[in-house]
């Protein structure tokens, strides 16, 4: 570190410590740092200097660059005019907060008339106008018909803060509504327009705070205009420092909720209580509670023990005087009064609750009801409590997440998962009185779990933490679990839910080391509350095998999923669908570790679990049934696999049609399963069918339909299409290739594959060679990278580039004995491999060894009469013979004896060229014992064998032989 | 463009090359978009260009999620590299005829559209100073004041919290204050 650098370390942090301390403590700070380091205090001096003067260029324009508007003191209200862009013309009004003016642009611009608010001397005009600085993006992005928009904003010349909107020409909304004897569905409806904008900034992570009748401007089209949002709180937090009290300055105590009068967190319920207090005044003229107090202290006092009338009560009271004032005519005390009573009155009551989290959770809730009342329906508030909470929970969801919804809907999932959970208790206690008790513990806990859910999405609020907005759903579950250990301390059985519900939602984020740790406190926690062998501790057991699983490791995995299982049956909770959801994970384990039987049955159980609980027509019975379908065909049990994806398949055409996303990938599955059973042209079609239905509803070039021409290709490749192959092959790569991937690597290889079967050997080398770098981009130095290099050796070997070969050969040696050291297949495949190059370059003491070990290797990987054993006893048995030892002859005929009986048995067209390899070696055996007929014949069937392109070399050998023996070639003697 | 993500990885893991690419790659977008901005399209507004310029990369699915943060590093670096030159080629713009700023957008490039280039540029040398003694606090101002990002997001890219950002920018911005007003 430099010495101006440690410098500035040390500066900056006494800056830091500093520029937050009042300034007579600060003075007192400094004054004791120069005595000890007077060059330091002066720096740190300088630097609290320069914090405290504007920065036009820094701050933005608008602190002090857009000219200000000649404003005079109050006592000269007309201005004289001004220089800047916005000409005053007339006051329109005074608020709490200043006086309102209308103006013009005057630089020519565009013509437009804006309202100007140019705010009272003596606010902290420097604070106010950083703070407009940070929030303007915000408060622009408020674009909504029924919101009036934030123009722009600045000083004045006179230094006080303005800022400038859209005029508009309109009353405020009760006014309005009094002027045009509006009635009472009218008012609502116009109310229930006000909430739907209020709404609308609520879900742009907007509270009004200050939100009443004079705020809201109604036009003569009759079109309801919300002035002020966010502007409320610009302005108390900018008063932080120079204020002391609330915030009560800038509004009217009147309209106030009783958390902003109580200095309690403010959030979108705020609005909400304002709304219900203009929906009363709206319908009675009047508010249903008056504040009197004079002092903070006294209206804290009220607010604190707030009682409100009803709004039919108030209707009641009403003189016909102001009947006639606020609906002309046509209404009666008593009829308004039987109007308002019941649902509206509840309306009412349920908004201006004193607790913001039992009134609406949001503006959207609330005009919901308004329009629930106007068309008859019954309205939420009503609801039982339980039911009701929850879509107040939803709604909270979606104006809080907006950004997350991955996390709403998980956190929904596990939420809805505590209420069932909670109902099969209710439903246990009905059957059993001993139960009672526990049962309403349960019922008391998910009450608990959603309360926490929801304090951790009102952080979301814009009030309590803007930042919040941009909090990725990792984040945000990893704050909400550093909660959890805060803020329920005491609370162990909730803390072990919700650790649970999280640390599930962190897997299905991909959070997977993140998941493990919090699904291991989770379950450590319900182990002591529960003992060991609960169903809630297997459950969660449970859970935490899945994460393990995530992290991979799979033996582990398979443990703790087996004994969750274990304790789950025994409880008699195997049938849940957690139960079956544990299954299905421990399928896939038990796959891999080659029980398909007991994997089978797990997934099918699956299956029945999800049909019994959901439905058999159920979209999420046809999850289960993909799972059942890939354990069968992984199994070879393709018959099977192909019923379970055909159900999924018509399950999921009649929930989302036949066009979905989802039944193209399960048709892949179909031609997947197809493909393997050699029912090629039925693969086609699945396959293809697949790719129409991708090309309609994705991306040209989406990853699935790179995906799915890839097997579109190597379907072909195998029907012998090669010219179509090579098509899809290219499209598919030029898809995949834009992000280095697996499957891209991997489809490079099968083209790689392609090239080889077309007797293209350098070609193919030179895919494998793409392959390879793929593979090392995506995988790094993995297994795969290097089979992939083996692939390029035996490509150059058949190429005749030996020397390549050669180099490359003992690289990927190396480096597999370094990844991969004892893996069976890799070394058997790594030993064909260079056995087959050390026989092309005549090294047959080096072939023979590795040649033993490959056959040796592929019978305990194949059964005896595979194709892959027969190969590697001709390619042994041709080291041997090269070694042209009469010792190794008899052994070398015994290979291939073996080997033609294997692959003559076998007949499929497949194994010709094969066999026809076999033949060249009996010929050589025939020759090196002097039996020439027999050499020449067997030649000859090896001859007619070999006409493939991928045996091109062995024909090759097979040619120079015959022309040894005299034997025919290409029909010439 | 689907090479970006891969220089992201590069450059990260410290190959010079691939981030002298990644910044080429990357200015020719943004100066693209920046000439747009300067114009007045009107498409353009309320959206900082290099949000721009990145849900266009990702859109084509060349950046991945988890390289975003040191995406908006780099594009800040360059949104202050096409200031500066927009700033010494301003001869070229002004024939150009008027110049119109949509607002909302990018302090820096209102500065220039505001003829401030002296600012600007006394802003870029004291940057410079900055950087000297504390390159991650000068790489927070590039985010802010060329980029266009508000605290709330840089908080998001970098994985940290908007309230130490916040301490972060209150000190950038005093460093750059004092700079520019000492003798």
């Amino acid at each position: 570190m430099s010495t101006a650098t440690e410098r500035w370390v040390e500066v900056a942090a006494l800056f830091d410590e500093l520029a937050d301390l009042e300034h007579v403590v600060r003075a007192r700070r400094l004054a004791e740092l120069e005595q000890s380091d007077p060059m330091l205090a002066a720096e740190v001096r300088a630097l609290l200097l320069a914090d405290d003067a504007p920065n036009p260029l820094l701050d933005g324009e608008l602190a002090c660059e857009v000219a200000g508007i000649r404003a005079q003191d109050a006592a000269d209200p007309v201005p004289a005019g001004t220089t800047g862009p916005w000409q005053l013309l007339r006051p329109l009004g005074e608020g709490g907060m200043g006086v309102v003016w209308l103006a013009e642009r005057t630089d020519g611009a565009y013509e437009q008339q804006v309202a100007v608010k140019l705010l009272k001397r003596g606010m902290d005009t420097e604070a106010i106008l950083r703070r407009f600085l940070q929030e303007r993006r915000i408060l622009a992005r408020l674009n909504h018909p029924n919101i009036v928009r934030l123009v722009d904003g600045g000083m004045s010349a006179d230094g006080r803060p303005y800022y400038v909107m859209d005029f508009v020409d309109g009353q405020p909304i009760t006014r309005y509504a009094a002027d045009h004897h509006l009635d009472v569905h009218s008012r609502m409806r116009l109310l229930a327009r006000v909430a739907d904008a209020v709404a609308y900034a609520h879900a742009q992570l907007v509270v009004h705070r200050d939100l009443k009748p004079s705020n809201v401007l109604v036009d003569s089209q009759g079109e309801p205009r919300v002035l002020d949002f966010g502007i409320a709180k610009l302005i108390e937090e900018s008063g932080e420092q120079t204020q002391t009290g609330t915030g009560l300055r800038v509004m009217s105590p009147a309209y106030a909720a009783p958390e902003q009068i109580l200095g309690e967190p403010i959030g979108t319920a705020t609005d909400v209580y304002a709304l219900g207090l203009m929906l009363c005044e709206l319908l009675v003229g009047q508010l249903p509670r008056q504040r009197r107090g004079a002092t903070p202290a006294q209206l804290a006092l009220e607010a604190s023990q707030e009682v409100t009338d009803r709004a039919s009560t108030l209707a009641a009271r009403m003189s016909p005087v102001q009947l006639q004032d606020l609906y002309g005519d046509a209404v009666e005390a008593r009829q308004l009064a039987r109007t308002l009573s019941g649902d509206l009155d509840l309306i009412v009551t349920t908004a201006l609750q004193r607790e913001p989290s039992r009134r609406y959770a949001t503006a959207a809730a609330f005009a919901d009801d308004l329009r629930r009342w106007l068309e008859g329906r019954p309205i939420s508030a009503r609801a039982d409590s339980a039911g009701y909470r929850l879509k107040t929970f939803i709604r909270r969801h979606r104006v809080g997440v907006a950004a997350s919804v991955l996390v709403a809907v998980s956190l929904l999932g596990g939420l809805g998962a505590a209420l069932w959970q909670a109902q099969l208790a209710r439903a246990e206690a009905q059957r059993a009185d001993v139960e009672r008790g526990k049962a309403e513990r349960e019922l008391a806990r998910s009450e608990r779990v959603k309360d926490f859910i929801l304090t951790l999405f009102q952080e979301q609020d814009p009030i309590s933490r803007a930042s919040a907005v941009a909090r990725t759903p990792v984040a945000l579950i990893r704050d909400g679990i550093a909660q959890i250990d805060s803020s329920l301390a005491g609370e162990p059985e909730l803390q072990a839910q919700l650790l649970k519900d999280l640390g599930e939602i962190q897997i299905s984020l991909d959070d997977r080391e993140a998941a493990k740790a919090t699904l291991k406190r989770a379950w450590e926690l319900q182990s002591n509350l529960s003992g060991p062998d609960s169903i809630a501790t297997a459950e969660v057991l449970a859970a935490y095998g899945e994460a393990v699983y995530a992290v991979g490791d799979v033996p582990a995995s398979a443990t703790l999923l087996r004994d969750a299982l274990a304790k789950l049956r025994k409880a008699g909770a195997g049938n849940l669908p957690r139960a079956a959801l544990a299954e299905s994970s421990l399928a896939n384990i038990e796959l891999v570790q080659g029980s398909n039987e007991e994997a089978e049955k797990l997934a099918r159980h699956g299956v029945e679990v999800f049909r019994d609980t959901y439905g058999v027509d159920d979209v999420r019975v046809a999850s289960r049934l993909g799972v059942l379908g890939k354990v069968q065909q992984e199994a070879g049990n393709y018959p099977d696999a192909l019923a379970s994806y055909r159900e999924a398949l018509a399950i999921v055409a009649k929930n989302n049609g036949e066009e979905h996303v989802r039944t193209a990938m399960l048709r892949t599955n179909v031609g997947d399963v197809l493909r393997v059973q050699h029912k090629y042209d039925e693969a086609l079609v699945q396959y293809q069918a697949a790719l129409g239905i991708e090309r309609a509803k994705l991306p040209a070039d989406h990853l699935y339909v790179g995906g799915t021409l890839l097997r579109l290709g190597d379907l072909q490749r195998r029907m012998g299409n090669l010219e179509a192959a090579e098509r899809s092959f290219t499209e598919s790569l030029a898809i995949l290739g834009k992000t280095p991937s697996g499957q891209y690597a991997q489809a490079l290889q099968t083209f790689g594959g392609l090239a080889r079967a077309q007797g293209r050997f350098e070609l193919a080398a030179q895919r494998y060679r793409k392959s390879f770098e793929a593979f090392k981009a995506a995988t790094g130095d993995s297994v795969y990278t290097w089979i992939t290099a083996l692939l390029e050796v035996g490509a150059l070997t058949d190429a005749g580039k030996l020397a390549d070969a050669d180099r490359l050969a003992a690289q990927a040696v190396a480096a597999l004995a370094r990844v991969s050291p004892d893996d069976h297949y890799n070394n058997t495949f790594a030993a064909s491999v260079i056995g087959g190059l050390r026989l092309a370059e005549s090294r047959y003491d080096e072939a023979i060894p590795l040649l033993r070990q490959t056959l040796a290797g592929m019978q305990t990987i194949y059964d005896k009469d595979h194709a892959e054993i027969a190969q590697a006893r001709v390619a042994l048995a041709a080291a041997l013979l090269g070694k042209q030892e009469s010792g190794l002859r008899d052994e070398a005929a015994t290979l291939i004896g073996t080997a033609i009986e294997t692959l003559t048995r076998a007949g499929d067209a497949g194994s010709e060229p094969m066999l026809g390899a076999a033949y060249l070696e009996r010929s050589r055996f025939h020759q090196q014992g002097g039996d020439l007929a027999a050499a020449r014949a067997d030649v000859e069937a090896a001859m007619v064998r070999l006409r493939t392109p991928e045996y091109a070399p062995k024909l090759r050998q097979a040619e120079a032989l015959a022309r040894q023996l005299g034997a025919r070639v290409d029909g010439k003697a | 463009m689907s090479e970006i993500t891969e220089l992201i990885g590069k450059a990260r893991g410290g190959d010079p090359q691939a981030s002298e690419r990644l910044f080429a790659t990357l200015y020719d977008e943004l100066r693209r978009l920046a000439a747009g901005q300067l114009r007045g399209d009107p498409g353009m507004r309320a959206t900082s260009l290099v949000h721009e310029a990145y849900l266009k990369l990702a859109a084509h699915g060349a950046i991945e999620v988890n390289d975003r943060g040191h995406y908006f590093a780099v594009a800040a670096r360059i949104m202050r590299q096409i200031v500066i030159d927009h700033v010494r080629s301003r001869a070229a713009l002004r024939r150009g005829g008027d110049v119109h700023i949509a607002p909302l957008t990018t302090t820096a490039l209102q500065a220039v559209a505001q003829d401030r280039d002296e600012e600007v540029l006394a802003l870029d040398a004291a940057l410079g100073s900055l950087a000297e003694v504390d390159p991650q606090l000068a790489g927070l101002v590039e985010m802010r004041f060329y980029a266009g990002l508000e605290l709330s997001e840089i908080a998001s890219v970098q994985e940290r919290s908007e309230r130490s950002l916040k301490r972060d920018w209150r000190r950038a911005r005093a460093f750059l204050q004092r700079e520019l007003t000492a003798e």
